[in-house]
């Protein structure tokens, strides 16, 4: 995609985050950029008995969607039946701000709206089934 | 690439060039149940490949949910298709509005088999059968309302922020103590139906899993 100024993903940063991440600190927001094993760990460890989570949430954006998943599964299949997974999904607005590299004053960045696929996974400890 | 179950390892060059001479003859996904209780038998379930196009899994899907027979149908991908099922499940609910929504995330086991590329002059052909284990999605989506107690129900959205009035109510849950273990399931659900009148959020059963509203088409 060759646009005249880097497009800004504004929406998902400033509108999603800030209601829900500081929050809880039982939110683990999944990227490509970190490596896996660091981001299982540290689920994991939030999961375990120092996390003090009993439950933590996985959101994953587009292609973190594929890993959010992994890392669920992965957690569940460590975990040995003692975890859930309750996973959903919506739909979040990404804005690319194009601002024309002619008009550096002021003027309204053009906006192109795209929707994003998003999956929220709640990973909860339950009690094992007797 | 985290396509396989097992956390990613780099393979060793001796092993990738010994996979160059091989060729893909074929693959065979293991079929399962779909994970869901008390299905009724001609559900419609719609199978999302990595290539398949939306338009056209969207043309059939919103044809077949038209009719007012169908009351449920199923979209499963599994692999690359993840990201593409759950396109065309928020692309459903925002047409059709007032859907119920379960969603199950698992491992699916992929036997592919692949032979020697080149076979030697002895006519040897060596197999090779592998199994990968890949992340896989089945996402139910009905017109009748379903039980909320389910790992991964999904009541129907209002057109509201979801953010918004999701935040308040996370502050709500995060007031009790964490019991989370007390009561896994219950607890979104459980303390939500009696919040109903006070608080406007899209986990309320409102509409009654009925479609009264239309969601206009803006994408």
């Amino acid at each position: 995609m060759a646009e005249p100024a880097p497009p800004a993903e504004e929406l998902a940063l400033r509108r999603r985050l800030p209601p829900r991440l500081p929050r809880r600190p039982g939110d683990v927001y999944v990227n490509m950029q970190t490596d896996f094993r660091a981001q299982l760990s540290r689920c994991r460890k939030l999961l375990g008995p120092g996390g003090g989570c009993a439950e933590i949430w996985i959101h994953g954006l587009g292609l973190a969607i594929h890993r959010a998943i992994n890392i669920a599964l992965q957690l569940q299949a460590a975990g040995a039946g003692a975890l859930r997974l309750a996973p959903s999904t919506s739909t979040v607005e990404l804005a690319d701000g194009l601002e024309p590299p002619g008009h550096p004053d002021g003027r309204p960045p053009l906006a192109r709206a795209r929707n994003n696929s998003a999956i929220h996974i709640r990973v909860c400890r339950a009690p094992p089934t007797p | 690439m985290a396509a396989k179950g097992v956390e990613s390892t780099t393979m060793t060059p001796v092993a990738q060039s010994r996979m160059e001479n091989f060729r893909k003859v074929k693959t065979s996904e293991q079929d399962s149940p779909l994970p869901f209780p008390d299905l009724p038998p001609g559900v419609v379930e719609m199978k999302v490949k990595e290539g398949s196009k939306i338009r056209n899994l969207m043309g059939f899907a919103m044809a077949r949910m038209e009719l007012k027979g169908t009351r449920q149908i199923v979209f499963s991908g599994c692999g690359r298709a993840v990201t593409k099922t759950i396109t065309c499940v928020e692309i459903m609910k925002r047409k059709l509005g007032g859907l119920h929504q379960v969603t199950k995330v698992h491992y699916k086991t992929l036997l592919e088999v692949w032979e020697n590329k080149d076979p030697q002059p002895d006519g040897q052909v060596e197999n090779l059968t592998v199994h990968k284990n890949v992340p896989s999605i089945c996402i139910l989506l009905s017109k009748d309302p379903l039980d909320p107690n389910e790992m991964g129900y999904q009541p129907p959205e209002s057109r509201d922020g979801l953010w918004a009035e999701e935040g308040g109510i996370e502050e709500d849950r995060l007031s009790s103590p964490p019991q989370g273990v007390k009561r896994p399931l219950t607890l979104p659900h459980g303390e939500l139906a009696n919040k109903k009148m006070q608080v406007q959020v899209p986990e309320s059963q409102r509409g009654l899993g009925t479609m009264d509203y239309m969601l206009d088409s803006h994408h």
